[in-house]
């Protein structure tokens, strides 16, 4: 049973998914090179995810200069300066250290709700999409999970849990995943009335097969596209929680404390929080470019156009 | 038409009951024991005693669901563990300074918006084109807070154009009132009018693409009656949906915007309360918000009827 329709690959529309992969990567390579959002915001990414994985290895000592969390109480709210590159806080800590170490936060939340929105959306959406019982309730449920403003609910659901880094990561994702589903549920309505879905079940493939083997996969390319946004918008949006004062707690440095922390030094000392913003809206303008290039690579209704 | 009218509307319903079944839910997903939350790390068994009495988080679980929904659906939203005032009379005090803000920030980001992404759209590929998205990418990445903490150092610490922070009632000064909102608006505006203008942009190409378009160039129409009779007459369908999108934007910008600047509005007032896990006005915050966001989007839908004849058949 499980092995009469491994044979008739030839009778699908599409070639095989490694050759697909093989093109699209080619094909994205040639874009990049075309492509300037895509290009500066990889690029800015890279050096993004570089600091972070270097303040992670026992390289940190060398690349911060400092430890994010020595207090030198004689030495708060000092400007930039040689030493303390973008002056130190309200505890004598060293801004420039805490900043670097604040990229782990972000990228860890940033790509921790990409890939639970990734799973859980895809999951979710794949089925929904493929049988209506399922469709009638869970996408009930999503259109009143979406009834919320996203903030709010993250704000709420805070209020609830608590505002652990996990927590924050797990609250976001929940907020986001409703978009992830509509958007793979879409896509999996238009993809099952596809010939070669017919021909799949035709040839005796199981709706599960069908499902994970033949449809999932095509979802690929707008499933890319909005966790590439959901990636900026999640560390955009810890940032902002981390800035209203609940979000990650203080003692692990992350962009919004850091900035929340300097908000009342804005007169005496506005490095405090100019420096970690700055970073962060540059990641978040990275991630955003690089999720308008996507489309435009893997898009291929305007592939082609300008 | 009515049908329609009378399907969307009543397509709300279930809606607002899951966003009801869902608030309530809020004190009961909150691990351990929110009494014990709310009471703080200070409070001893009988404070402790005392809030869940007072929350009626001492009877069971579908009796508290049932009086909750009763004295919500009344318009009794409870009142503040921590301040001990109604919910009420604290959403009246903080309603002024969130109305004039979404209202005129909402306003300018439409004004903003729109006329952008149009002629975005018109001028695809060119260095207007360019420089436009390149303002809404912008203005989508870079973070309300940080911007409006470099607001208030440009303009008002240093320049000192502007009030630092705080909010003046219209009614007090209506000059003082102009001054402490410019900022927050122009933040709430940059914001806004970055969505709209990629909404925007993205529907006006969509039509420009269309047959019809073609059609009234090659029977050698000029530039503008094909942009203002045909294009924007199409475009203005998908166009209403921003409204929707902006309700949104400015909930969560209203929330930013009033922390960065000090604005005791709703938004500083949700922030508050999540701090302090203030559970009632919580839960009160999350099904108000909703619903108006709920309203405002069947609004939305209901103005379909009106500009485009295919929903009415």
């Amino acid at each position: 049973m499980e092995t009469t329709y491994e044979t008739d690959v030839d009778i699908y529309e599409d070639p095989p998914l490694k050759v697909r992969l093989r093109k699209m990567v080619a094909t994205s390579w040639k874009t990049l090179k075309s492509n300037p959002n895509l290009m500066i915001g990889s690029i800015i990414l890279t050096v993004m995810v570089g600091i972070a994985i270097l303040t992670l290895l026992p390289t940190a000592s060398t690349v911060a200069r400092y430890d994010p969390t020595e207090l030198a109480v004689s030495e708060r709210i000092n400007g930039p300066s040689a030493d303390h590159w973008f002056g130190t806080d309200k505890l004598g800590r060293d801004v420039y250290s805490r900043t670097l170490h604040g990229s782990k936060t972000s990228l860890y939340v940033g790509i921790g709700v990409a890939i639970i929105v990734t799973i859980v959306g895809v999951t979710l959406g794949v089925i929904v999409g493929y049988n209506r019982v399922a469709d009638n309730i869970v996408m009930r449920v999503m259109d009143g999970m979406m009834s919320f403003p996203t903030l709010i609910l993250a704000l709420a659901l805070v209020a609830a849990l608590g505002s652990s880094l996990t927590n924050v990561i797990i609250i976001i994702a929940i907020v986001d995943t409703p978009a992830m589903t509509r958007v793979v549920r879409a896509v999996v309505l238009s993809l099952r009335e596809r010939t070669y879905v017919d021909a799949a079940r035709a040839s005796g493939a199981s709706t599960k097969r069908i499902l994970f083997l033949h449809i999932a996969p095509n979802t690929l390319a707008p499933v890319i596209i909005q966790a590439s946004i959901f990636f900026g918008g999640a560390i955009l949006t810890e940032a902002a929680l981390g800035f209203l004062g609940v979000g990650t707690p203080e003692f692990i440095p992350s962009w919004g404390n850091i900035i929340s922390s300097g908000r009342e030094f804005i007169r005496v000392g506005f490095w405090i929080a100019f420096f970690p913003g700055a970073f962060l809206a540059l990641t978040v303008f990275a991630a955003n470019i690089v999720g308008d290039g996507l489309r435009d690579v893997l898009d291929p209704r305007l592939r082609g156009e300008k | 038409m009515t049908a329609y009218i009378f399907k969307r509307v009543l397509a709300v319903i279930p809606i607002l009951i899951f966003v009801g079944i869902a608030t309530f839910s809020l004190v009961h997903i909150a691990p351990g024991d929110a009494a014990n939350i709310m009471a703080g790390d200070y409070a001893g068994p009988d404070d402790v005693k005392l809030i869940r009495a007072e929350l009626g988080l001492d009877k069971p679980v579908t009796t508290q669901f049932w009086e909750w929904a009763g004295r919500t659906l009344r318009g009794d939203f409870g009142k503040s563990i921590y301040s001990g005032r109604t919910v009420a009379e604290l959403v009246s005090q903080r309603l002024e300074p969130t109305i004039a803000l979404t209202i005129v920030g909402g306003t300018v980001a439409v004004l903003l918006g729109i006329p952008m992404g149009v002629f975005a759209a018109w001028k695809a590929g060119s260095r207007w084109d360019r420089g436009i998205q390149i303002f809404a990418a912008l203005g989508i990445s870079i973070p309300g807070f940080w911007l409006g903490f470099i607001f208030i150092l440009a303009f008002a610490v240093y320049l000192r154009w502007f009030p630092v922070i705080g909010y003046v009632s219209i009614t007090e000064d209506v000059f003082g009132w102009i001054k402490s909102i410019t900022l927050p608006v122009a933040l709430l505006a940059i914001s806004g009018s970055s969505v709209i203008i990629r909404m925007t942009r993205g529907s006006i190409l969509e039509v420009l693409r269309e047959d019809y378009i073609r059609t009234a160039r090659a029977k050698g129409l000029a530039n503008k009656p094909v942009l203002f009779r045909h294009a924007l007459r199409a475009g203005a369908i998908p166009i209403i949906t921003v409204i929707g999108t902006l309700a949104g934007a400015l909930i969560t910008g209203v929330v930013v915007t009033e922390t960065v600047f000090t604005i005791p509005g709703l938004g500083r007032l949700v922030a508050e309360t999540v701090q302090n896990r203030d559970f009632p006005v919580v839960q009160s915050m999350l099904m108000l918000l909703a619903s108006f966001y709920v309203f405002i989007n069947l609004m939305v839908d209901l103005a379909y009827v009106f500009f485009d004849p295919r929903v009415r058949l």
